[in-house]
């Protein structure tokens, strides 16, 4: 390991590699979409519906002669800020959760583990879907939905690190120190289970794009005109034999995102093994 | 111990049970010990005899299911197990400190040894730059060059030896009165035992602390301590000054235990060893002396009746082929 390239070790790993080249390719269609949109997303245009890839229409239209392109542009901002409010909901709240679980034991992690395990045996798009039905349609009740879908694993990962940690040499010398529980658990403890922590929450991630969509797909996540790539795969699927490149296009994207956070994820955590 | 100096820690009957299938197993049984200021005073047994178990009820530290039936630590006076956890925790590091076998898992892998070192200080009431002075200067106390350079280092840059004397650095900022140090030798290679061992002597001296030294070689125990208390499954069955222990064994089992030292004086000869294993918790005899199975000289009497300890040649030993009325 080279000292002027501290990152060699992580790609010199080809599943970190090829998953930051795929996130990355969504994150700069996210960035370019900031500064230069060549139309209004949602702007009609009927005479020009399903067209394929002209030089006006780099990627076609779709059955309203929308631009598709800028649809994309603006639906990356979707996925990734609902991946990234899902992933910072089940780390906030999941991971305290199984740090007193894994750290205190016995009554204390009984009680929060049997109401984790009670919230996965629940099918996850079941509990969105309920949530979303109760509270209607919107921005944070997907959120919410997914959010609380993704406390569980969060909770888990960071028991089994707590648990390990707990008795560790170090720990047990920290406390013949005179340290209170959350200083270990905050400053002794919690740095060591950051690797742990960031695989799950790039895998989660993945997950959080992958439900949004299917939400969206089914109607409930976000609401039309605004463009998802789940809802753009939704409508493109009446149209798949005129215009396959318009289901092309938002599975590609999903695709690009979801294996992309998944490599990362399967990347970090070999290199963490190392 | 007629000596005119002040007890630092007296454990007086200490009993710690576990709970094995309902039934009570003593893993530490009716011990009693004294440490006063400024001496060494040394645990010295087999794996499983119980002295890191009375070492951590010191400490308040013993594991969750271990039970404190009977018996009373003082600390300079004060009762210890009585006391609320907060009072632990400021007694921890402060009052007592101790220092663990295995110096390659007792530092934070992520947190520089130097910001260790001054957590301590600063747990217990150090200001900031007062904190990273004292945790400079007990770095070369400890015998540690180069401090500032090793003050940020990570625990995995540094050798075993040197890490095991950023423990004791760690252990001894506050200045305790009492350092326990759990077999602080055991992972360490034998020259470095040695330096080690030769600080500990020092800090000893310069700086008066006393320390409860836990070892399971009397070999390394010979040159350092004042006081040696021989525990067997959880009893304390010979205590004397250091050379009369070593001259003068009286207990089978420290007589065992001297045999299996190897020396100069013993070129060419095999090492003895004692038979058997120390019996688990839940296979100890109620009554009779514990180590009657794998003593060479037991009697009868052994197995049903439990040796009282008796003073001979001016230590304590307990055992049968001593009776009380010599």
């Amino acid at each position: 390991m080279k000292r002027n390239f501290p990152l060699r070790r992580y790609f010199s790993n080809i599943h970190f590699a090829i998953g930051f080249y795929m996130v990355m390719t969504v994150v700069s269609l996210m960035i370019l979409g900031f500064f230069y949109i060549p139309y209004d997303p949602n702007a009609i245009d009927i005479a020009h519906k399903l067209q394929g890839a002209t030089t006006a229409h780099i990627l076609g239209t779709d059955q309203l002669g929308r631009d598709i392109f800028s649809r994309v542009l603006v639906g990356t901002r979707v996925s990734l800020l609902i991946g990234i409010l899902v992933v910072g909901f089940g780390v906030l709240i999941g991971t305290p959760l199984g740090a007193l679980s894994g750290y205190f034991g016995g009554k204390t992690d009984e009680v929060i583990m049997k109401v984790i395990d009670t919230q996965m045996a629940f099918p996850g798009i079941l509990l969105a879907l309920m949530i979303i039905a109760v509270f209607g349609t919107s921005l944070q009740n997907t959120v919410l939905a997914l959010g609380l879908m993704s406390i569980p694993r969060f909770t888990r990962i960071a028991r089994s690190g707590f648990m390990k940690y707990r008795n560790a040499e170090f720990v047990q010398a920290s406390r013949a120190r005179g340290a209170s529980h959350a200083r270990i658990l905050v400053l002794h403890i919690l740095p060591n289970i950051v690797p742990e922590l960031l695989v799950t929450a790039s895998l989660g991630f993945a997950s959080a794009v992958m439900s949004e969509a299917g939400l969206s797909y089914l109607g409930l996540g976000m609401q039309p005109p605004n463009p998802s790539f789940g809802k753009m795969l939704s409508e493109a699927q009446n149209y798949i034999l005129q215009a396959w490149w318009y289901v092309l296009i938002p599975s590609v994207a999903i695709s690009l995102l979801v294996m992309g956070f998944n490599l990362l994820g399967d990347g970090l955590q070999s290199i963490n093994q190392q | 111990m007629g000596k005119e100096r002040k007890a630092i820690l007296e454990i007086e009957h200490l009993h710690l049970d576990y709970r094995i299938g309902g039934r009570f197993c003593h893993a530490v049984h009716d011990v009693s010990l004294t440490i006063h200021s400024g001496e060494i005073l040394a645990l010295v047994g087999e794996s499983g005899c119980g002295k890191t178990q009375t070492a951590l009820a010191c400490m308040g530290l013993q594991p969750e299911s271990a039970h404190i039936g009977k018996g009373k630590i003082y600390f300079e006076g004060r009762e210890l197990l009585s006391q609320s956890k907060q009072q632990w925790n400021t007694l921890r590091g402060k009052g007592i400190s101790m220092i663990f076998q295995e110096p390659m898992t007792a530092l934070n892998p992520l947190v520089k040894v130097g910001k260790q070192i001054e957590e301590n200080g600063r747990n217990h009431g150090l200001g900031k730059i007062q904190a990273r002075e004292s945790t400079l200067s007990m770095m070369e106390k400890v015998g540690l060059p180069d401090v500032g350079r090793l003050y940020s280092c990570y625990p995995h840059q540094l050798s075993g030896g040197m890490r095991q004397r950023i423990i004791i650095a760690m252990a001894l900022i506050n200045d305790p009165p009492l350092l326990i140090a759990d077999e602080p030798t055991t992972a360490l290679d034998v020259t470095i035992q040695k330096q080690i061992m030769s600080l500990m002597k020092t800090l000893n001296k310069e700086l008066g602390t006393a320390i409860m030294l836990i070892s399971h070689d009397l070999g390394v125990v010979s040159h350092l301590c004042d006081y040696v208390h021989i525990m067997y499954a959880g009893t304390i069955v010979e205590n004397g000054p250091v050379h009369m222990i070593l001259n003068k064994p009286l207990h089978p089992y420290t007589k065992g235990l001297l045999g299996s030292i190897p020396s100069y004086g013993k070129k060419d000869q095999r090492l003895d060893s004692i038979a058997g294993i120390v019996p688990s918790l839940e296979n100890r005899p109620q009554v009779g002396c514990q180590f009657y199975n794998r003593c060479t000289q037991r009697m009868a009497s052994c197995k049903n009746i439990s040796p009282h300890a008796t003073m001979r040649d001016g230590h304590m030993v307990a055992c049968h082929l001593y009776p009380e009325e010599a």
